[in-house]
């Protein structure tokens, strides 16, 4: 644990998160442009279009544990806590869509839903984890 | 767990800013110990026996629920 400002660090690392956020959509972006752009790809290239851009997400968390193991404190036990539980019940909520989707003929819903889903449980997680302890 | 970390910080006359910054957490971090909400990982623990130069047995003490 080393005796750095917290708060400088904490501004520094958000720069950071919000380039790779950034970095993040112009690969996705740059990912569908090349899709629209030629008719007959192999199945494989949408995957690997979403999987490019999972490169500078990847840079983001890791920038974020990164700071997590320079500074301890409540905000890292709040932010394993719900990122945990937001995890356990979007899961849960995909197997349940999964089985009714798979015994009912409806039709699949996007994955924004579950996404939305999942940031909705986190803000929730967060919000009841930092009562309790903060 | 029980801490005497606010009786410590007021001794030293110190606010919840000064030993944030001394041991690098927040303030909010330095509230919820305070308020005996959130139990100090270890090196934490022992970053703030250093801090108020003190056993660390001497800030934090458990406190046993009794047995059914």
């Amino acid at each position: 644990m080393h005796n750095t400002d917290y708060e400088t660090d904490l501004r520094a690392w958000k720069r950071r998160f919000w380039l790779a956020i950034a970095i993040y959509f112009i690969t996705l972006s740059a990912g569908v442009a090349i899709l629209r752009t030629f008719e007959s790809l192999p199945t494989w290239a949408p995957p690997l279009a979403a999987l490019a851009s999972f490169v500078p997400a990847a840079i983001a968390l890791i920038g974020g544990a990164r700071f997590g193991s320079r500074h301890d404190g409540v905000e890292l036990v709040v932010l394993h806590r719900s990122t945990s539980m937001a995890f356990i019940g979007t899961m849960v909520g995909c197997v349940s869509l999964g089985l009714v989707e798979a015994f009912v003929r409806t039709p699949p819903i996007s994955a924004w839903w579950i996404y939305g889903f999942g940031m909705l449980a986190w803000v929730v997680a967060s919000r009841v984890m930092t009562r309790q302890l903060a | 767990m029980r801490n005497e970390i606010r009786q410590l910080r007021e001794e030293c006359g110190w606010t919840q800013k000064d030993l944030a910054l001394e041991l690098g957490v927040s303030r909010q971090t330095i509230i919820a110990l305070e308020k005996e909400r959130y139990d100090p990982s270890l090196p934490l623990a022992f970053e703030i026996a250093r801090v108020f130069e003190r056993p660390i047995e001497t800030i934090f003490r458990t406190v046993r629920k009794p047995k059914r």
